[in-house]
């Protein structure tokens, strides 16, 4: 369990953080598969630690499964209409690519790899907590879902949302870039088949990630919206993300 | 003055940019507010310093020169460092760059006075910035692609810097789709060229002959393809024009200066990769002649100035990319370097071209006399009838991607959902 201990050392303190959001204090079905997304990773991968004598082609074959299913559920994120059940099929798709990867590689890697997906659980996890804040917050004043234009009411939620999505979906030094650059690296001289479906899971995820963003923050606002309803985040928030970064993504960029 | 002054110039122009970023994001995070003549005197600071060691290097410095700021990290056989080299092709770019930056931060100070996303701006800017160092000076293919994807994600974010207006959210998506896959062409080089010399180091080509001729050939093809998204060229030549929902200085700073320069920039940074095989040079000079003629004629039919110069700038790179297939790589250069000069006045004078017509009366009479002076004026007149339609269609190249890209996907994710 050792070797995990990165994935769990940045996922765990994201997600308790954001129990300070009582939006998702309401709904523990998110945190449960937050919590659980991490800890399939984990034994999948210690499965096939543990299984030594599985031959090369049913590696081939897992790996290949995994990165067919990930382009899958990043293809059908990109038509769901709801935004946090998006979320979690980008991040989902995204976990089952580093496992793939993960089966491929070098037991060296393996630290990159769980300080990536802790990266990207983590960041996840700051970018549902908000979406799911700023959905009670449209429920509870306006009786209505959010349609769009939200980032004029909630610009310091929509900035930060947007960051996370980034680094856990597109921007480079995140995880992405790892996967693009480090990974591919490797699962290229494993099978072309899987260096395709990488590609395709890395830029279907971004694009997916992004258009979430600007469906649910930009558009036509509703200018006549009470002023009352801005209730964002104070700069604990940002303290927070600053936390996770130093403490979490640094020493994760600064592998020896 | 000796190499290590020189290097240490050029180590200061990153750092100084690095540390513009860090400040800047940090005020964002933490919500401070930074007033506005803090952000634009210093970004115009910034630049100067990009200007001034830029022209000192160009000048005095034994090029070419590398240097190694700090070992990134390492995990088994992999070794990340962050490393510069500096060749006077590049060490020119940076300093005209530099200057571009400077004189958008003086026009965007005032432009963009009391705007909510002031701050945004300055921010999405300075990591372009830092971007453009990043592909210009990286030594290696991995910081290059960090920086290209620097560049591109500040240039998608600047699309959509205006919230409230949905097309500029939607035109911004697009341009990401277009960026992420001429991004996969240039992902699957750098990889090829890993596998085949063993780094990606950009200052030599070990072997370009042998046994694995044909991979190196592959290599140059996707270097090319993915050198052509960021450049606006065939077949991503339907985002530029859309891209010009943003505020007026980032178009001039990205689609008429900076970013659709970075395309030719990269090929001439690999040329050693490519140029040697003259199929290469043929597709190179096939894409930009069909984007220069294509893009010439819809230009010509499009009614908004911006537009009309988007595609004026997918033309001029055109030409520019022919200029660097046939191997004049320094006419490309100063061609490139005048044409971003040119393209950031005339963006950023866009708004007020009506008022220049009125108050300039030469530019008024050469306006009216060149407008029916066009090439296509000596062709027949029938052609030239079946041809218009077609040019104000944009040739059908968004039916041609929304058939065979947009439309096979959402129709497989509409499948997953369940909807019929």
């Amino acid at each position: 369990m050792k070797l995990y201990h990165d994935t769990l050392y940045c996922v765990f303190p994201s997600i308790l953080s954001l129990l300070f959001l009582p939006a998702l204090r309401r709904r523990p079905k998110l945190i449960a598969i937050l919590l659980l997304l991490p800890l399939s990773y984990v034994a999948l991968c210690t499965f096939v630690h543990l299984n030594e004598n599985l031959d090369h082609n049913s590696i081939k074959f897992l790996c290949l499964s995994l990165l067919g299913l990930a382009v899958l559920l990043c293809i059908r994120s990109l038509e769901l209409v709801d935004s946090i059940s998006r979320v979690i099929h980008i991040v989902s798709s995204l976990v089952l690519l580093v496992a793939a990867c993960s089966l491929t590689m070098l037991i060296e890697m393996n630290a990159l790899l769980n300080a990536a997906v802790g990266l990207l659980i983590g960041t996840a996890s700051i970018a549902i907590g908000l979406m799911a804040d700023i959905e009670l917050q449209w429920k509870q004043k306006l009786d209505i879902h959010s349609g769009g234009g939200a980032a004029y009411l909630f610009p310091r939620h929509s900035g930060i949302i947007l960051c996370a999505l980034m680094l856990f979906g597109s921007i480079p030094g995140s995880l992405l870039f790892l996967i693009e650059d480090v990974m591919l690296h490797e699962i290229s001289e494993f099978s072309v088949a899987g260096c395709v479906l990488v590609l395709m899971v890395t830029g279907i995820a971004s694009v997916s990630a992004y258009r979430l963003f600007t469906q649910n923050f930009c558009g036509r606002t509703l200018y006549d919206l009470p002023v009352a309803l801005r209730r964002d985040p104070s700069r604990w928030l940002g303290i927070l993300i600053l936390l996770f970064i130093v403490v979490g993504l640094t020493p994760a960029l600064f592998l020896k | 003055m000796n190499a290590e002054f020189f290097a240490l110039l050029v180590k200061s122009q990153v750092i100084v940019s690095i540390a513009w970023v860090s400040l800047i994001g940090l005020c964002a995070t933490l919500q401070i507010s930074l007033k506005e003549k803090v952000l634009r005197t210093g970004m115009f600071f910034v630049s100067w310093i990009g200007v001034i060691a830029g022209i000192i290097i160009c000048l005095f410095a034994p090029l070419p020169l590398v240097v190694d700021i700090l070992p990134w990290f390492s995990i088994a056989e992999y070794h990340y460092s962050i490393s510069l080299y500096v060749t006077p092709m590049t060490a020119w770019f940076i300093t005209l760059a530099s200057f571009l930056f400077a004189g958008i931060a003086t026009f965007s100070g005032t432009y963009l006075h009391r705007d909510s996303g002031y701050l945004r701006f300055f921010l999405l800017t300075a990591f372009a910035q830092l971007g453009v160092y990043f592909v210009s000076f990286s030594k290696s293919g991995d910081l290059l692609f960090f920086g290209w994807e620097l560049v591109g994600l500040s240039s998608v974010l600047l699309i959509g810097y205006f919230q409230n207006h949905e097309n500029a959210a939607r035109q911004s998506v697009k341009a990401m789709v277009s960026y992420r896959i001429a991004d996969a062409f240039l992902i699957v080089a750098m990889l090829m060229w890993h596998g085949l010399q063993g780094d990606a180091d950009l200052s030599q080509v070990k072997a370009l002959s042998g046994d694995k001729e044909l991979l190196w050939q592959f290599t140059g093809l996707c270097l090319i393809l993915g050198s052509l998204g960021k450049a606006g060229q065939f077949p991503f030549v339907t985002w530029l024009p859309r891209a010009m929902e943003g505020p007026t200085p980032s178009s001039a700073l990205f689609y008429g200066a900076i970013s659709v320069h970075l395309g030719p920039l990269l090929l001439l940074r690999t040329y050693d990769v490519w140029f040697s095989y003259p199929w290469l040079r043929v597709v190179l000079f096939c894409i930009g002649g069909i984007t220069s003629i294509e893009t010439t004629l819809v230009g010509r039919t499009r009614a908004n100035v911006k537009g009309q110069l988007a595609y004026a700038v997918m033309g001029q790179i055109g030409l520019i990319l022919m200029e660097i297939a046939f191997g004049f790589w320094k006419l490309a250069l100063i061609h490139l370097s005048g044409h971003a000069l040119l393209r950031t006045w005339q963006y950023l004078r866009a708004s007020a071209f009506i008022q220049d017509l009125n108050e300039n009366k030469e530019l008024y009479l050469w306006f009216k006399s060149a407008r029916f002076n066009y090439i296509e004026s000596f062709l027949p007149r029938s052609f030239e009838r079946w041809l218009y339609p077609h040019a104000v269609q944009g040739f059908h190249w968004r039916q041609v991607e929304l058939l065979f890209v947009v439309k096979p996907v959402f129709w497989l994710a509409n499948l997953l959902k369940g909807k019929k």
